[in-house]
């Protein structure tokens, strides 16, 4: 083991012992028999506090820690993705949507056993992630990708399921921010045999696995199942994250920390590499407990640990980025260009026949809905009024829809990444910090003021990102790792506040899952030219998107100066992302879906992929916004969260026919 | 017998009579804060639309909305077709909703009231709260006469809870480890010292009155542990295993007493609510 990764788990250490003993000398433990933590003397309420709460609580961190860290190694290691993570396969998601569900419509379940449901959950989402991506031998991209779908699918709902009972789970999201008090060993004697037992069976397949690493066809020549081994050790991992979602909630970052850390610091054959991410990861999430432990009585009220580790992560993440080695990813590519037995031509009369269909739909959308006396077709009972509501919202979803579709293009293409999208690469969730800042300091008196917040939180986002990324000269996968990072961030914020059980925050949850609530005709002028603006500088620069995905060496002979180009191009995105966000909110996908959507159809030249995906993006927004409004009238769904709904079952039988 | 019924029918259709017509003149509002509902019905007006109406009806309980009244949909965004339908003459929000006010204002005129922040809740501050929505509704009489009886009920408390009382650790589940604690600015503490009692938690809270602890920071508080239903789905088992939470209730020396769920964050109605439960549960804990 190098002198580094040693030096900085003695500092870890040093620092968890010397919080520890000064926790336990403050309560007067460590001169007499309290000491044993395993001992409860019923006479002294110290020793009470101490064994039932005290000691299960570090014992519990130091088992979560190693083992999220563990499941992080195995994943990245058998998915070779730096950005794979525990979350990755959506087992977090999947394990709090099994909650809500059952917190909501079978709460017999939950009193039979709560981290059954979130077991089981977890599960649910790993076999359809599996069932998604089994044609394809588990591939690594297609795993990560099947993931993330499963990811945002679950999250849609569940946001849905949070505004509509927001009494109900409210207990809920205080599990969602992890918090890891405890009153008593049943989490510790729950999870140390599971835990062992799962660090045992990954052992077994350590050497197979560390053969992986060299490359498919070494590993496929050996005679390894590479089917049965990634299914094997992907189900290990998640199981492992099951376990501790289950028993003491999400805990953020963790899991892709604590294989980063070691990977960076030089640590790269697997048997170190696992051990020492075990312990970084166990020391770390400790370390940030006690500390959290150690916090005035109203800031460890608001921050739960969990949370915590994912928005002290995140900064973490961002500094060691410019240090990280990253290999191209060549089998990202091979995704983008699998539709080549079947391309589509566009020709003029099929964009006709899309635009005509985008304007009867508008008509259609904007007479028929339901009212106070059920459906109604303004044609016939002539309350011409209602228009006054619902143009305005149409028409910007529309605007937002196109311009986060061609948003999303321009980035997919750009880092020849099927994950990106200005979801992914941060500028959504940079919008959202922005916005929950001037909220909750009180600047939100007007819809102004939240404009404002917003449009300060995109261009801090993205002064960093360029900051970050400037060096590496915009290199795809670093700008992905800098929106990985900051929406983790933004989703630890997010899970804090909401956690907290602030009324507040619902309002802020409402504005968040992607809402026209808020358009006025005041609003659409601007929104409008900008759509003008940006879309058509989007094709002016259409050549470009056409040279760069075919690698940086290939556009350099043909004479482009890539740098300038990637900068250019991401700053468009940034802007038609604001544009597009303060308007319908950050959460809407689109951006990511309808680039793929227009792909699946076949359009994969750049002119005719941002014609398809732009037409695709305003057609799915506009039905998502007017269905959101109909489906549980007079309740609201989010049109970004309707979108996501409904792009999401779509990708997904794409997914499945790849 | 036949001519005694008409004759009633007769009596009570004219005593009626006036009351329909007093409704009718009513101001026709739209409310969107569950507090400000509550302090309507009390005062006697009906609202055209309200928020949530189900879910108000499940947590706020009483009073209940009629059945006339329309349901606007969600508190962070009432549906703004069905409020222009409605066409009321004013819509009541508080600053938590203040972004809604462009929209809303485009409908009605706005008007927004404060109860629940910083520093701010106490028995005075639910009673200018009850005037000022009674003002902007014409109808001071009616928050005059609510008031008057709600001090009158809680004075007749006072005489009824049980003398020596301990302070009490007012508490609801969130799940089977956490809990809101409500402290200062809470509606429960205000009910609890209306009738005499005290407040056991000293620790800070939010502007809604609570604090979220885990359940190991209500160790060695002394004082009568009050929970607050609902409880959570599986949380009463669970507890009735935990040692830890067997040995707080115990060191506290009083048994933990249950109520039946009180909106947490509501005006005068709950207020008298809460203390004519807490009461109750106290008594029948004292026999």
């Amino acid at each position: 083991m190098r002198i580094l990764p040693l030096t900085l788990i003695v500092i870890l250490a040093t620092l968890v012992a010397l919080l520890m003993g000064s926790h336990l000398s403050s309560v007067g433990a460590l001169n007499g028999y309290f000491i044993n933590p395993f001992h409860t003397d019923w006479h002294s309420s110290y020793s009470v506090e101490l064994t039932l709460t005290w000691w299960p609580r570090l014992f519990s961190t130091l088992l979560c820690g190693a083992a999220l860290a563990v499941a992080g190694v195995l994943m990245q290691q058998v998915l070779r993705n730096p950005i794979a993570s525990p979350s990755t396969l959506g087992v977090a998601s999947g394990a709090s949507f099994g909650l809500m569900l059952a917190t909501l419509y079978a709460p017999w379940l939950i009193s039979f056993s709560h981290s059954l449901v979130a077991l089981a959950g977890g599960l649910i989402s790993m076999g359809l992630v599996f069932t998604l991506s089994w044609r394809r031998a588990l591939s690594p991209t297609i795993v990560v990708i099947a993931g993330l779908v499963i990811n945002l699918y679950f999250s849609a709902f569940s946001t849905v399921l949070l505004m509509l009972n927001q009494e109900k789970l409210s207990g809920l999201m205080i599990w969602g921010a992890g918090s890891l008090v405890q009153t008593g060993w049943g989490n510790v004697n729950y999870l140390w045999p599971r835990i062992l037992a799962a660090v045992f069976i990954a052992c077994i397949f350590l050497k197979p696995l560390s053969l992986l690493e060299l490359s498919e066809s070494g590993a496929k020549s050996l005679g390894v199942s590479l089917t049965k081994l990634r299914f094997i050790c992907l189900g290990l991992a998640v199981l492992l994250t099951s376990w501790v979602v289950a028993s003491v909630g999400v805990i953020g970052f963790i899991g892709l920390a604590a294989p980063a850390i070691t990977r960076l610091m030089g640590v790269h054959r697997l048997v170190p590499k696992l051990i020492t991410s075990m312990i970084i990861g166990a020391l770390l999430l400790t370390l940030t407990d006690l500390l959290i432990q150690r916090l005035p009585d109203m800031m460890a009220m608001v921050i739960q640990t969990g949370a915590a580790t994912a928005a002290l992560g995140a900064p973490l993440m961002l500094w060691l980025l410019p240090k990280l080695a990253i290999r191209h990813q060549t089998q990202t590519e091979t995704v983008l260009t699998r539709h080549n037995n079947h391309i589509s031509r566009l020709n003029k009369s099929s964009i006709l026949w899309t635009c005509s269909a985008l304007v009867i739909g508008f008509c259609v959308f904007a007479t028929l809905s339901i009212q106070t006396d059920g459906w109604q077709w303004l044609v016939l009972n002539g309350n011409w009024s209602m228009l006054e509501w619902r143009i305005p919202r149409l028409v910007a979803a529309l605007l937002a829809g196109v311009m986060l579709a061609v948003a999303g293009t321009i980035i997919q293409r750009l880092s020849g990444n099927p994950m990106a999208s200005p979801e992914v690469i941060g500028i959504s969730s940079g919008i959202a910090i922005g916005l929950i800042v001037t909220i909750y300091t009180g600047l939100a008196t007007s819809t102004m003021g939240l404009y404002l917040g917003g449009l300060i939180g995109a261009l801090v986002t993205m002064g960093l990102i360029i900051l970050l990324n400037q060096k590496s000269g915009f290199q795809p996968e670093r700008v992905l790792l800098t929106g990985v990072a900051i929406t983790a961030l933004m989703n630890a914020v997010q899970t804090l506040i909401l956690a907290g059980g602030d009324p507040r925050s619902y309002a802020f949850l409402a504005w968040l899952s992607g809402s026209t609530y808020y358009v006025t005709t005041n609003t659409l002028l601007p929104l409008a030219i900008a759509t003008i603006v940006f879309v058509s500088l989007g094709f002016l620069l259409s050549k470009w998107l056409d040279i760069l995905p075919l690698g940086q060496s290939t556009a350099q002979s043909l004479g482009m100066r890539v740098s300038r180009a990637r900068l250019l191009l991401l700053l468009l995105a940034a802007c038609l992302t604001v544009a597009a966000t303060l308007v319908v909110g950050p959460l809407s996908f689109i951006g990511l879906m309808a680039p793929h959507l227009a792909r699946l159809f076949g359009f994969s030249k750049a002119r005719e992929h941002l014609i398809a995906s732009a037409l695709v993006g305003g057609l799915l927004m506009l039905l998502s916004d007017w269905l959101g409004r109909q489906w549980l009238y007079p309740q609201e769904i989010p049109a970004g969260m309707v979108a996501s709904i409904i792009g999401g079952l779509y990708l997904m039988w794409g997914l499945r026919r790849l | 017998m036949k001519n005694t019924f008409s004759y009633l029918l007769i009596v009570f259709a004219t005593l009626t009579t006036p009351f329909v017509s007093a409704q009718e003149q009513d101001m026709k509002v739209a409310v969107i804060d569950w507090t400000q509902i509550e302090t309507l019905l009390a005062l006697g007006i009906q609202p055209i639309g309200a928020a949530q109406v189900a879910d108000y009806n499940a947590w706020v309980k009483s009073p209940t909305i009629p059945a006339i009244t329309a349901d606007l949909g969600l508190r962070t965004q009432p549906n703004l077709e069905r409020l222009s339908e409605l066409k009321p003459e004013r819509i009541f929000i508080s600053p938590m909703f203040q972004s809604l006010a462009p929209q809303l204002s485009r409908i009605a005129p706005v008007t927004s009231i404060a109860l629940y922040k910083k520093d701010n809740v106490s028995w005075q501050a639910l009673k200018t709260y009850t005037r000022t929505i009674a003002k902007d509704t014409n109808k001071e009489d009616a928050a005059e006469a609510l008031i008057q009886s709600a001090q009158n009920k809680l004075a007749e408390l006072t005489t009824q809870v049980p003398a020596n009382a301990a302070p009490l650790l007012m508490v609801q589940f969130m799940d089977a480890r956490h809990v809101r604690v409500f402290g200062n600015n809470s509606m429960y503490k205000i009910a609890a010292n209306q009738i005499g009692l005290k407040n056991a938690w000293q620790g800070d809270t939010n502007s809604w009155g609570f604090s979220l602890v885990g359940i190991d920071k209500l160790l060695g508080i002394k004082g009568q542990i009050v929970v607050i239903e609902p409880l959570p789905a599986g949380v009463m088992t669970n507890l009735q295993q935990d040692a830890f939470w067997q040995y707080l209730v115990t060191q506290t020396g009083h048994p933990m007493l249950t109520i039946a769920p009180v909106w947490s964050f509501g005006a005068i109605p709950s207020t008298v609510r809460f203390a004519t439960l807490l009461t109750a549960a106290l008594n029948k804990e004292a026999k």
